[in-house]
C-alpha cells in the first residue's frame, strides 16, 4: 500500500489524515480522497463561523456518508450542497465507526461550529459496531489485518460512560480480548447464529453469486427481517445505539434530521425494514429529532436502475446510489434549514 | 470559454519497468514505476499502481482522460516474434512459448485491464516502441530541434533509431533492427560476465575501469561489423537471444576461453577486461552514430533515450566528443520512459496538442524528473506518531544543516524529501547521503548499508556551482547521467602498475584513495556526477551548501535509497524499514529527523534479505 488514510486518534480512534490528497483504486474505477485539516473527507475546512450567506448543515456517518468508492464531488452530502442554493456541507463520516464515534466527531471537532442542521446518518447495518471496544482493521505497513481498540461506551445505572479514552495505539493480539472485549467483524467472533444458520447463509452467499438475484428473491417471499437489532426494542445493539443518539440530539445546537441508511437489499425491497423504521421513529419521536425515512422514495426507482445502486462486489453505494440519496433527502434538508437568501420565509 | 485540458495517460508494461505517466496539454503532470509500489524490482506487470499515482497527482476521474496509449505496437512485436521462430526453427520454440503470452496479454488484455482498472471504456491508442523513446528523448528536452538517437535491446523492430524533432514533430531517418542490437550485445556481455540482463549492465559499466579493452578487437572481428557511420550487423551465429533461452552459445564462450561467470562467484580480471572492452565498442559505436548523425541532420543538439542511454560513461564520451553543442538524456531511458514518451506521441502526434514552451531558456521540461508520488507531513507525522517513534520535527533550514552537520560527522543520511525520481537514478528525492571526503565511506555504504559489490563506485551530487572545482564537465548533469573526469588538482598519487594479485583483487584497487573525495572517484579517477541547482529541488540544493559552509566542500556521496535487490524507497514505511536493516545513521523524511541511536529495537524477519531478489 503507498499511502495510508487514516491516522490515530485519541477521542475518536482514528480519522483521515488531516489535508490528505489521495485516490484509491477501487472496483468502481478508483476514486479521489481530499480531507481537510479537520481529518475529514470534505472540500470544506471546518471553520467555526459559516460562510458569509451560506447556511450550513453538519453530516455525520460511516463510510456510506464518507464515500467509499466515490469521489468527494459524486457523494450525496456532496450533491446535496450543490442542489441546494446557498448551502455549506460540512461531512464528518468517518469510515468503519459507529454511532458512538460519529458521535465523538461531533463533540470533538463540531459542537462549536455554526450549524443549521445536523443531518444523523447511521447506516442500519452496523447497530452493532456500538458495542465494539475494538475493530480488525487493516494495517498501514503492511496490509495485514490487526485489531485495535476504539472508543466504546457502556450504559452504567442508565447513563452513557465513555471507555478507551485515550484510544490505546497498540495492536491487540485476539488472545488478549479473552472474552473481555467484542468485536463484530471479526469472522470467529460468534454472533446469535447458530452454526446451522451461518452454513445456511453462506450456502445463500453462494447460490447468489452463482444466481444473482434468487438470494434476495428468497428473502423477499420468506419476508425477511435485517438486521434483528431492530426488531426489539430491548436488544443491546438497539438499547446502545439509541442512548447515544439520544445523548447527541438532546447536545446539538440545532435542529437534526435523523435519516438512516439502508443496505441495498432493503432499497430492493429483499429484506423487511419494519423495525428499522419503527425504531427510528420511535426515537425521534422521543427526542424531537425529525425522521427521514430515504426508502420509499428510493424503492420508488425501477429495479434496473436500483441494480445500479451499489458496486458489484463493494456494497457501498455507486454515484448513481449517491445521486438516488440526495435526493431523497433533499426535500427533508431543504424544508428544515432556514430560507435561503433573496427568498421569502 | 475554456477548453477541457487534454490529458494523456501513457503505459509501459508487460516486458520489464512498467510505469505510467500524464500529460497535461502537453506538460508531464506525473510519472511512476510500478516497482516503487509493488516492491519488486523491475515489475513488468500492468501498472495498475502506478496508474493511480498518476491520476492522484493530477486529481482527476478517469472519464477526465482523453486517451490511454501504450507504448508499443503489440502487433509488429508478434511479427518480429513470428519472423524470429520461423527464421530460428524448433530452437526457438521455448522462446516462442515464453513471448507469446505475453504478447496475448498486450494484445487482447491491454485494453480490458485498463478499463478494469479505470471501470469505464477510455480511448486507447498504440505507440511504436521506438516512437515513444524518440518522443521522451526530444519532448522533454530543451532544444526546440535536435537530432535523436535511441538505442536499445529491441523494440517491436527496431534496436537503433536514428531519427530528428523540432516543431513539425518527429521524423525517423534510420533503423537498425532485430537481431542485430547493441543493447543485446551489451546484454550479452552482461549475462557472460554473470551479471542478471535488464539489470546487471550498468555493473558491467560500472566494472569496466577495473579492467583493460584487450578483447575489444576481438569483439570488432568476431561480433559486431561496426560501420564508419555507426550502423552495424551482429554476427548472430555467436548469439543465442533470438532462439531463446540464453543471450550466448558455444561459440561465444569459445571466443572468449570459457563459460560464463557464475552470478555471485568471484569477480575476476578477465571479467573487468571484457566489461572495458565491451563498453569501449558500445562507446565507438555511439560517437560513430552520433557523428552520422549531426551530418546527416545538421543538428547543433542530440538528444538520447533507450536502456543504452543509461550509459553514463558513454554518454560523457559523447559529451567531451563535441559532435553536438548540447547534449540532453531522458532520465528515465529505459521502458519505463516509454510511458512517458507515448503519453508524448498521444498528446502531439494523436491530439496535435502544441508543445509547451521551456520554463526557462535552456531548461528542459523534465522538471527535474520528480515526478512520482510524495507524502506530506502530516502523513509522515500520524506515521511515525502511530508507531511511537522518536523523531525531531524540523524546519526546512534545519533539516538542510542537520543532514549536513551528520554528513560532516561521518554519519550516513537516508534521506526522503518531495515527490519520488522518475527513472533509475536517485536525485535527492529518495538517496542515502554520504561524506565523500572518507575513505570509509565508498566500503561502509556498499557492504553494510547497500550490501551490494564492493567494487561498485557511489555517484556525487554537486552544487552546479562549486561543480567546476571537483570534476571536468562543461555541461550540467541533473539527471547523473554523465560520467566526468575528476579534476587534476584533487587526484592523488596512486600505484600505476599495481601487483598481479591486486590485480585480480578488485577490493585492493576500491581501497585505494584517488582523490580528496576518495568516495566517489572511481578506479579510473571519472565519478558519476549528478549537478544540482536551487531551481527543481532546492532542499537538496540546501543541504550541499550547508555542506559546503560546513566542510568546504558542495559535493556528497549520492546512492539510490534501497538495498541491492530492492526498488527505491517510496513511503515512510519503506524508508523506515530500509533505515532500520542497515547501519544507515540518521533518517531524514520530510520535515522529520530520525537518528539511529534513539530508535526502539526493530522487529524484523531475520531473512529480510530473502525478500528481494538479487539484481
Amino acid at each position: 500500500m503507498a499511502r495510508n488514510l487514516f491516522e490515530h486518534h485519541p477521542i475518536l480512534g482514528y480519522r483521515f489524515v488531516p489535508g490528505l490528497r489521495a485516490r484509491v483504486r477501487h472496483e468502481g474505477g478508483g476514486y479521489l480522497v481530499r480531507c481537510n485539516q479537520a481529518g475529514f473527507r470534505c472540500d470544506h475546512e471546518a471553520t467555526r463561523e459559516r460562510p458569509s450567506g451560506q447556511r450550513r448543515l453538519l453530516l455525520f456517518g460511516d463510510s456510506f456518508t464518507a464515500g467509499e468508492g466515490v469521489s468527494n464531488r459524486f457523494r450525496f452530502g456532496d450533491l446535496l450542497e450543490a442542489r441546494t442554493p446557498d448551502l455549506q456541507v460540512l461531512n464528518f463520516g468517518l469510515p468503519g465507526s459507529g454511532t458512538d464515534q460519529q458521535y465523538l466527531a461531533y463533540r470533538e471537532f463540531a459542537r462549536e461550529l455554526e450549524a443549521d442542521a445536523l443531518l444523523l446518518c447511521p447506516m442500519v447495518e452496523n447497530v452493532r459496531r456500538n458495542l465494539d471496544t475494538h475493530r480488525l482493521t487493516q494495517s498501514a505497513t503492511d496490509g495485514q489485518l490487526v485489531l485495535r481498540a476504539k472508543p466504546y461506551f457502556t450504559i452504567d445505572d442508565g447513563e452513557l460512560q465513555l471507555h478507551h479514552q485515550p484510544v490505546p495505539k497498540n495492536v491487540v493480539a485476539e488472545s488478549e480480548l479473552e472474552g473481555a472485549g467484542h468485536v463484530s467483524n471479526l469472522r470467529k467472533v460468534e454472533t446469535d447464529a447458530s452454526p446451522l444458520r451461518a452454513r445456511w447463509r453462506a450456502l445463500g452467499a453462494e447460490m447468489d453469486a452463482r444466481l444473482p438475484g434468487v438470494r434476495g428473491l428468497s428473502r423477499r417471499f420468506r419476508g425477511v427481517r435485517w438486521p434483528m437489532d431492530y426488531e426489539d426494542p430491548s436488544s443491546p445493539g438497539w438499547q446502545m445505539m439509541a442512548a447515544i443518539l439520544e445523548r447527541w440530539i438532546a447536545e446539538a445546537q440545532a435542529p437534526v434530521l435523523l435519516a438512516p441508511l439502508p443496505t441495498t437489499d432493503h432499497v430492493r425491497g429483499d429484506l423487511v425494514a419494519d423495525g428499522i423504521h419503527a425504531r427510528f421513529a420511535e426515537l425521534a419521536e422521543r427526542t424531537g429529532a425529525q425522521f427521514v425515512d430515504v426508502l420509499p422514495a428510493l424503492r420508488n426507482e425501477p429495479r434496473n436502475v436500483l441494480r445500479r445502486f451499489r458496486f458489484g462486489k463493494d456494497d457501498h453505494p455507486t454515484r448513481l446510489g449517491h445521486g438516488l440519496l440526495a435526493t431523497a433527502l433533499s426535500e427533508a434538508v431543504s424544508e428544515v434549514l432556514p430560507p435561503a437568501r433573496g427568498v421569502a420565509a | 470559454m475554456s477548453q477541457r485540458p487534454v490529458y494523456i495517460l501513457g503505459i509501459s508494461a508487460f516486458y520489464h519497468d512498467s510505469a505510467a505517466a500524464l500529460v497535461r496539454d502537453g506538460q508531464v503532470v506525473a510519472a511512476a514505476q510500478e516497482e516503487r509500489f509493488t516492491r519488486k524490482k523491475h515489475d513488468p506487470r500492468f501498472p495498475v499502481h502506478a496508474i493511480n499515482a498518476c491520476l492522484e497527482a493530477a486529481e482527476i476521474e478517469a472519464e477526465e482522460l482523453a486517451a490511454a496509449i501504450f507504448y508499443e505496437n503489440p502487433l509488429l512485436s508478434l511479427d518480429r516474434i513470428l519472423r524470429s521462430v520461423a527464421g530460428a526453427g524448433e530452437a526457438a520454440l521455448p522462446s516462442w512459448l515464453e513471448g507469446l503470452p505475453g504478447w496475448l496479454r498486450t494484445k487482447l488484455f491491454f485494453e480490458e485491464l485498463l478499463r478494469e482498472e479505470l471501470g469505464q471504456e477510455i480511448p486507447v491508442l498504440y505507440s511504436e516502441h521506438h516512437l515513444s523513446h524518440a518522443a521522451s528523448a526530444f519532448y522533454p528536452s530543451p532544444y526546440d530541434e535536435a537530432a535523436i538517437l535511441t538505442i536499445d535491446g529491441v523494440g517491436e523492430w527496431a534496436t537503433t533509431t536514428l531519427a530528428e524533432g523540432d516543431a513539425e514533430g518527429l521524423r525517423v531517418h534510420q533503423e537498425i533492427r532485430f537481431p542485430h542490437s547493441l543493447g543485446l550485445l551489451y546484454s550479452a556481455f552482461t549475462q557472460y560476465c554473470g551479471f542478471r540482463v535488464n539489470s546487471g549492465e550498468y555493473k558491467l559499466m560500472g566494472l569496466a575501469p577495473y579492467g583493460e579493452p584487450i578483447h575489444a578487437d576481438r569483439i570488432r572481428d568476431n561480433l559486431i561489423d561496426l560501420r564508419d557511420d555507426g550502423s552495424y550487423e551482429l554476427a548472430m551465429d555467436h548469439f543465442a537471444f533470438v532462439a531463446g533461452e540464453t543471450m550466448t552459445n558455444e561459440r561465444f564462450h569459445g571466443l572468449f576461453d570459457g563459460p560464463p561467470r557464475e552470478r555471485e562467484s568471484r569477480i575476476r580480471k578477465k571479467d573487468a577486461d571484457l566489461a572495458a572492452s565491451i563498453q569501449a565498442v558500445t562507446e565507438e559505436a555511439v560517437l560513430r552514430m552520433a557523428r552520422h548523425l549531426r551530418a546527416h541532420t545538421g543538428c547543433r543538439n542530440l538528444v538520447l533515450a533507450g536502456g543504452v542511454a543509461l550509459n553514463c560513461v558513454a554518454n560523457g564520451k559523447l559529451l567531451r566528443e563535441g559532435i553536438f553543442e548540447k547534449l540532453w538524456i531522458q532520465p528515465a531511458a529505459g521502458d519505463a520512459g516509454g510511458a512517458l514518451g507515448a503519453a508524448y506521441v498521444g498528446s502531439h502526434v494523436y491530439f496535435d496538442v502544441p508543445r509547451v514552451d521551456a520554463p526557462a531558456p535552456g531548461r528542459d521540461r523534465q522538471r527535474g524528473s520528480y515526478l512520482g508520488p510524495a507524502y506530506s507531513n502530516e502523513e509522515v507525522r500520524s506515521f511515525l506518531d502511530l508507531h511511537d517513534l522518536p523523531y525531531e520535527p524540523v524546519s526546512d533550514e534545519e533539516r538542510a544543516s542537520e543532514t549536513a552537520r551528520a554528513l560532516a560527522a561521518g554519519q550516513v543520511v537516508g534521506y526522503m524529501v518531495g515527490r519520488t525520481e522518475f527513472g533509475p537514478r536517485a536525485l535527492g528525492a529518495r538517496s542515502i547521503l554520504g561524506d565523500p571526503r572518507s575513505s570509509e565511506t565508498q566500503s561502509v555504504m556498499n557492504l553494510k548499508i547497500k550490501f551490494r559489490e564492493s567494487f561498485r563506485p557511489f555517484a556525487a551530487s554537486v552544487l552546479l556551482e562549486a561543480s567546476g572545482e571537483f570534476f571536468d564537465l562543461d555541461a550540467e548533469s541533473p539527471y547523473m547521467l554523465l560520467v566526468a573526469p575528476v579534476k587534476e588538482e584533487i587526484r592523488l598519487p596512486v600505484d600505476a602498475h599495481p601487483a598481479a594479485e591486486d590485480q585480480e583483487n578488485l577490493i585492493a584497487q576500491v581501497n585505494q584513495k584517488r582523490s580528496s573525495l576518495p568516495a566517489i572517484t572511481h578506479v579510473d579517477f571519472s565519478a558519476r556526477v549528478q549537478t544540482v541547482d536551487g531551481i527543481d529541488k532546492p532542499d537538496y540544493h540546501a543541504v550541499l551548501r550547508e555542506f559546503q559552509e560546513l566542510t568546504g566542500v558542495g559535493c556528497v556521496v549520492n546512492s539510490s535509497f534501497n538495498v541491492r535487490g530492492e526498488p527505491m524507497v517510496l513511503s515512510p514505511w519503506d524508508a523506515y524499514k530500509c533505515f532500520m536493516r542497515t547501519d544507515m545513521d540518521v533518517l531524514v523524511v520530510e520535515n522529520f529527523l530520525l537518528r539511529k541511536t534513539e530508535q526502539p529495537k526493530f522487529e524484523d524477519r531475520e531473512n529480510w534479505q530473502e525478500e528481494y531478489e538479487l539484481d
